[in-house]
């Protein structure tokens, strides 16, 4: 702690560099040392100590509500996360490789990355009512765009260095894909289904809450609906924290598997 | 140099009294109110509109937000934004303390349980079955557990779908075989596959399922505001009982919802005939029975954890205001 403080001494200052942790931690008391103050104040009737939410975190895991809800939210994710890796990667691949099919299909990707999801979704409940095969489909709308557009990046900028030495091994155009073009853009790839498992987890939790309250969209909308803001804020916790664990080890996946000049910048 | 501070202290005076009497109208209040409702403008919200309209008639200043929903109303309220809101506040006042008193009953709780004819041709057909309600902890689900206990049945599972028109569309596509719908979606149901559904009975109940609610502070510092505010929902709520028509005249002449779509248009006059027969508006803002009636359901239904014997009226609920409009237009004669 007195090393932060004595920045003047260069080699203070370097340690705690050294110690990425030590920020990461001082940065995660100040926010929840200032949301204990917030919730003591308090900033609203709805708005609880972090104590208090931490209790019923730790009340819900132990009751198994969390088990139970993030089980009936993993359905539709894995199922829509797994549709779109399959599907996302191939058009990926495609428009990457087809400049018809990269006029055709990018400005779709590029204009769904850009719109707000959460006003789309209502509408999906027109055209797949409002059972699992909706919440899939959320997922599906959430994830696809930032699969396919990495994936379709990973692609295109495969270096020309690579494609010349398959040129001058008279490699055939699927020795060139497989052995080239997809190993030169897996980098890119990985990332974009980590990203994507992140926006269908975005997606799936907003499914919950706008179409059909069931698991962990259904603890926010219950708990809220009985003032047990305790909870709700537990459960809105929770997926921070699912999400933030997820794709943190999923980053670190991709740095153990990719070589650095694989990995995106 | 006198002559001139006389002068203008009397100009000032005059425009004063001139502006008093232009801003009231012919009204006497001059407070002002501002409401948070969690619903959209609708046909049902009409009568509460119509309402409001005659409030600012009487000088009082109306500023009515529309929110997503009734929890947002309730944080509204609380968060002192709002000084009224409509909803059920009940988990928030039992679960938060917050400072919030219901003082009138708008709407009480009446459900039409809608069901495939052929599968269920009555609630023992339903024992284990599935049953679709609005959502965890709704009066809609305390409803199924009233039934379950009133009819000897239990539901397979109760699965949640939440909003009237949501569930009435999976009615009709097949998604769902029974369940909850409000009145115009019960009657959107059987004009759209007429013989196909049918009406299984509900249990009598007198619990809410809209109230007005304020913050105490806000309640006891602007009771004639109050007062103007409850006497026109009476007037309003009375008169349209006694002829339905009363809202769509209303409506003409206060022109409101006047981008209401025709296919909506032709529900106004319906829904209101309908919810006047069904005794869905209150006529009495409700009384210290509705909020015992409310203690039961509101329990049932997970949104109270007390026991309904032991919670008291006075820590939920404000009858005074509603007492005073009550004998304010005995008095006036309406």
């Amino acid at each position: 702690m007195t090393g932060l403080i004595q920045v003047r001494g260069g080699r203070t200052v370097a340690k705690a560099v050294d110690r990425p942790w030590l920020l990461r931690a001082a940065s995660i008391a100040l926010v929840l040392g200032l949301w204990e103050w917030g919730g003591t104040i308090p900033v609203s009737i709805a708005f609880p100590k972090f104590s208090e939410t931490l209790a019923a975190f730790a009340g819900m895991i132990t009751d198994g509500t969390f088990a139970g809800a993030y089980a009936e939210t993993a359905g539709p994710l894995i199922v829509g996360v797994s549709l779109t890796a399959v599907g996302g990667v191939l058009a990926g691949l495609v428009m990457g490789l087809s400049s018809r099919t990269e006029w055709l299909g990018l400005p779709v990707f590029i204009v769904l990355q850009a719109s707000p999801s959460a006003a789309i979704i209502p509408l999906i409940t027109f055209i797949y009512g409002i059972g699992f095969t909706a919440k899939v489909f959320a997922v599906v709308l959430l994830s696809a765009p930032v699969i396919v557009l990495n994936s379709y990046r990973g692609i295109a900028n495969t270096p020309r260095s690579l494609l010349e030495m398959g040129d001058a091994f008279l490699a055939g155009r699927f020795k060139r894909i497989v052995k080239i073009v997809i190993p030169a853009g897996s980098g890119l790839i990985f990332a974009g289904l980590r990203l994507g498992l992140a926006q269908g987890f975005t997606g799936a939790v907003l499914a919950e809450l706008l179409i059909t309250p069931t698991g962990v969209g259904d603890l926010i909308t219950f708990y809220r609906s009985v003032a047990d803001y305790p909870r709700m804020f537990a459960s809105i916790l929770s997926i921070i924290l699912v999400a933030s664990v997820s794709v943190t080890l999923l980053q670190r996946l991709e740095q153990r598997l990719f070589r650095p000049e694989m990995r995106p910048a | 140099m006198t002559r001139f501070w006389v002068l203008a202290t009397a100009l000032v005076l005059l425009l004063a009294a001139c502006g008093g009497d232009g801003d009231s109208g012919d009204g006497e209040s001059g407070g002002s109110v501002r409401v948070a409702l969690g619903d959209i403008e609708s046909v049902e919200t009409l009568a509460l509109f119509i309402a409001l309209d005659r409030v600012r008639d009487r000088g009082v200043e109306v500023d009515l937000t529309e929110l997503a929903d009734e929890d947002l109303a309730n944080q509204a309220v609380v968060s002192g934004q709002a000084d009224v809101g409509l909803g059920a506040p009940y988990a928030l006042i039992e679960g938060s303390d917050a400072p919030l008193r219901i003082f009138c009953q708008l709407q009480a709780a009446r459900f039409f349980v809608v069901a495939d004819k052929a599968d269920y041709p009555d609630w023992q057909s339903m024992n284990g079955e599935t049953f679709t309600v609005h959502s965890r902890g709704s009066t809609t689900e305390a409803l199924a557990k009233l039934v379950e206990q009133e009819e000897g049945i239990e539901f397979g599972e109760i699965s949640y779908v939440e909003g009237s028109e949501v569930r009435a569309t999976a009615l009709l596509r097949g998604n769902v075989k029974a369940t909850v719908l409000d009145i115009p979606n019960r009657n959107y149901v059987m004009a759209e596959s007429p013989g196909t559904f049918h009406e299984l009975p509900t249990p009598e109940t007198k619990a809410s399922d809209e109230v007005i609610f304020g913050n105490t502070e806000w309640l006891a510092a602007n009771q004639e505001t109050v007062q103007v505010l409850l006497e026109e929902i009476l007037t309003v709520w009375r008169s349209m009982v006694d002829d339905p028509a009363f809202v769509q005249e209303e409506r003409e002449r206060l022109d409101l919802l006047n981008d209401l779509p025709a296919e909506l248009e032709e529900q106004l006059l319906p829904y209101y005939e309908q919810g006047a027969e069904e005794g869905l508006f209150t006529q009495d803002c409700g009384s210290e029975a509705a909020a015992r009636d409310d203690f039961e359901f509101y329990h049932e239904a997970g949104q109270l954890s007390g026991e309904p014997g032991e919670l008291r009226v006075e820590d939920f609920w404000d009858l005074g205001p509603a007492q005073a409009a009550e004998d304010a237009l005995a008095e006036s004669g309406g």
